[in-house]
């Protein structure tokens, strides 16, 4: 008996063994799931850090010029040096002019080193005479030659060459703001009473006189970064040309790879036998998609451009880039397809359907959103693309959009073109940060681009596979 | 699954243990000679579609092995046998789904009266077959369209445009289905919204509306429940009247229930055909009365 006890004690205490040992390895166990599961938690949020980060730098450095813009004759270009950019306002006061010129405030830029920062001190919010060597013009800086407080209140006196204003300091810098400058409009032939209010650029004459005599007077329009055409100067440059290059490209890299790419993946899963040479192709379809970009730039160059002379146009980057969204397109096409159960085609082949039709009527509709949405993302890949553009001679300044006219409505195809990335590359790699600033910008916008084609292809999705479920 | 008839198998010879692998093969169209004086309906039968020496290759695999199967009109011939033993393959042979896939390879006729033409012939379009022989698959298989446009299908794929024509055959199919009072109201919503048993008709509809001479059944109730098997096979009790029908099934019961005749297969040959009376009754060969007793299968 004891024997017995002392045997069912040891398996108790065996079975305790068992059961604790049982519950610690429960326990490691579970320790180690929640140390994982934590790292991933972590380096997600790591990694959504990192992102906010960067977008972030993206929209503070850009967004100022997403906002901003200037003023630009009808024709688009900018105000000479020689002319005076303001507001035309009907004069009030004074009965012997009818128009004043209002103009934004200058800021002064001590070139010649004339200013004595402790006499402009006592003449802020007075009158003052800042004489320059060039007429202030559409720019917004001028050169001081020399500052003065208003001795007299002759206008007579009063020359283009110099600013009679209200002196005032903002931060650390020194501007005028300008009293409204009378104007002689007898000689010019516009409709000024239509002008009223609006901002217009003025030639002048050569007499120095009061009041300033005008030769031209042309309103201007406000143009923003999306309307500007590439500048010198960083503030008016914008991004007109290589958002409708970019679009043209598009539009040419779509109309060829996607139909193609579609009509290649349809044969190769429904008409094309399963054999070595299929597969082959297959196999090569892969690593095609794999081809690093500017790949197919040089074999573009070389076979496109020299070879066919195509020309360094918006056709060839077209052609261009839909190689490279070629084997996307089909990829994808052969994915939806191919996800398309067995049961549908044979269902359509026993009512009596040729291939043609078991296509048309139910694998295309059927697949048409995988095919779309990977076909989207084929293409805003491609309207990232900077590296096979370049090596076919895209232009990196155009201050010209393509040719548009219904005699040679093909005329655009042959056409130079800049995208945005390639504005982007050019604009970064000067050295003013005022271009980098541009160069932000342009990145948003292509962003937006390319995360609204994404956002287009995921609706699209949504929206048609909704309807068909097997 | 033992089926009722094998109470009335003769009990001597079920005792037998080992299974006998010596078959004697039948000959269908001498078999129909014998059978027709006591035809189900009594009426006279005639052939809507013989199988004639048939093999069948998958590859290198021998699938079917010399067939002759006749296949009377307006009567419901049901292909039974064990798991693998090619019934589906010969169904599929009628309407030659088989072309749709590679290395697969045919020799022998089906011959179809009464135009007495051979629908494995290479100068025949198997497009030209499936137009005069529909299928009724397995799993219910509507397409993702409206039902009007499900049953529709096989007329659009015809070039049938008039509008006036094919609401009328489709209406007609529908019916003829024993669908038209739960769906006419609702034609033009998703096929598949209905319940696995209407879709099962729906596609009976859908080989229905082209007016075929036969309509093949792919154990068409292998997916569904038994109040759904019960009115798909009230169904095809109706459609003798307009259809010949070749049924594949599983189901010996409902071989026994459904059927005019029964075909047994086994390892890719025809083992026994005869009168569903007679093979479930007092089978010929002792491995179709194995088969039915649930010895083996």
């Amino acid at each position: 008996m004891p024997n017995e006890t002392s045997l069912n004690h040891q398996q108790d205490a065996s079975m305790e063994t068992e059961s604790t040992r049982m519950v610690r390895g429960i326990r490691r166990r579970k320790l180690i799931d929640l140390i994982f599961a934590f790292t991933g938690m972590g380096l997600v949020t790591l990694a959504l850090t990192v992102l906010a980060l960067l977008l972030g730098q993206l929209v503070r450095d850009g967004h100022s010029r997403l906002t901003s813009g200037h003023f630009v004759k009808r024709d688009g270009f900018a105000p000479s040096i020689r002319e005076l950019v303001g507001q035309l306002v009907p004069n009030t006061g004074n009965g012997k002019v009818g128009w004043l010129l209002r103009r934004e405030p200058f800021e002064i830029i001590d070139a010649s080193d004339v200013l004595d920062e402790e006499r402009l001190e006592q003449l802020i919010d007075q009158q003052v005479d800042l004489i320059c060597d060039l007429p202030p013009t559409a720019s917004r800086f001028v050169e001081a030659d020399s500052l003065e407080a208003v001795i007299d209140s002759d206008f007579v006196r009063f020359q283009r060459d110099r600013i009679r204003g209200r002196l005032f300091r903002q931060r650390d810098s020194w501007w005028i703001d300008p009293l409204p400058l009378p104007l002689d409009l007898s000689e010019v032939d516009v409709d000024s009473a239509a002008q009223a209010g609006q901002p217009v650029a003025i030639s002048i004459g050569l007499k120095r006189d009061f009041p300033l005599q005008v030769r031209t007077l042309e309103p201007l329009v406000f143009q923003n970064f999306f309307m500007a055409m590439p500048s010198r100067e960083a503030e008016r440059a914008g991004i007109k040309p290589a958002i409708v290059g970019s679009v043209l490209v598009l539009i040419v890299t779509m109309l060829l790879s996607v139909p193609f790419g579609i009509a290649a993946g349809i044969w190769l899963e429904e008409y094309g036998r399963k054999n070595w040479l299929t597969a082959l192709i297959e196999i090569n379809i892969a690593n095609l998609a794999g081809v690093p970009s500017i790949i197919w730039g040089l074999m573009a160059l070389g076979l496109l451009v020299y070879y066919f002379g195509l020309g360094r146009g918006i056709l060839t980057a077209g052609l261009t880039l839909a190689l490279l969204v070629l084997p996307i397109v089909i990829m994808a096409t052969r994915e939806a397809i191919r996800a398309i159960p067995n049961h549908i085609r044979e269902a359509s082949y026993a009512c009596g359907a040729t291939k043609l039709q078991t296509v048309q009527f139910h694998i295309l509709p059927y697949s048409l959103s995988g095919i779309l949405t990977g076909s989207i993302i084929g293409l805003s890949r491609a309207v990232g693309e900077t590296a096979p553009l370049i090596t076919i001679g895209a232009l990196t300044y155009i201050p010209f959009l393509p040719e548009f006219s219904l005699s040679r409505p093909f005329a655009w195809l042959q056409s130079g073109f800049t995208v945005l990335p390639i504005q982007m590359f050019n604009w970064i790699s000067r050295p003013d940060h005022a271009f980098h600033e541009n160069a932000a910008a342009a990145g948003m916008v292509l962003l937006v681009l390319t995360l609204s084609m994404n956002a287009v292809a995921i609706v699209l999705r949504c929206r048609l596979r909704k309807k068909i479920k097997w | 699954m033992n089926s009722t008839t094998a109470k009335e198998a003769n009990p001597a010879d079920t005792q037998s243990g080992d299974v006998p692998i010596s078959f004697s093969r039948q000959d269908g169209t001498s078999g129909l000679a014998a059978n027709s004086g006591s035809t189900p309906s009594g009426a006279q039968i005639s052939l809507k579609a013989e199988v004639k020496s048939l093999d069948f290759w998958y590859g290198a695999f021998h699938a079917l092995r010399n067939i002759q199967l006749p296949v009377r009109q307006n009567l419901i011939t049901a292909l039974i046998g064990p798991s693998g033993c090619g019934k589906s393959t010969l169904l599929r042979c009628f309407n030659r789904m088989h072309d749709l896939y590679p290395n697969t390879r045919y020799s022998g006729e089906i011959v179809l009266h009464p135009q007495n033409i051979n629908l494995l012939a290479n100068e025949m379009d198997a497009i030209e077959v499936r137009m005069r022989i529909s299928m009724v698959f397995q799993k219910p298989n509507p397409f993702p369209k409206s039902i009007f446009e499900n049953v529709a299908y096989g007329l659009r794929v015809r070039g049938i445009r008039r509008r006036s024509l094919i609401e009328e055959k489709v209406e007609n199919a529908i019916r003829g289905a024993a669908l038209w009072d739960e769906l006419k109201d609702r034609l033009h919503k998703p096929a598949y919204d209905l319940s696995g048993g209407q879709q099962q008709r729906l596609c009976i509809a859908r080989a229905l509306a082209v007016d075929p001479e036969i309509v093949l059944f792919d154990e068409p109730t292998s997916a569904l429940d038994p109040i759904a098997t019960g009115r798909i096979e009230d169904l095809m009790h109706e459609l003798k009247q307009r259809v010949t029908i070749v049924v594949v099934t599983h189901n010996m019961q409902q071989a026994a229930r459904v059927s005019d005749y029964v075909a047994f297969m086994y390892l890719g040959q025809l083992i026994e055909m005869d009168r569903t009376e007679k093979i479930f009754e007092n089978p010929s060969n002792k491995l179709t009365e194995q088969y039915i007793t649930g010895r083996f299968g």
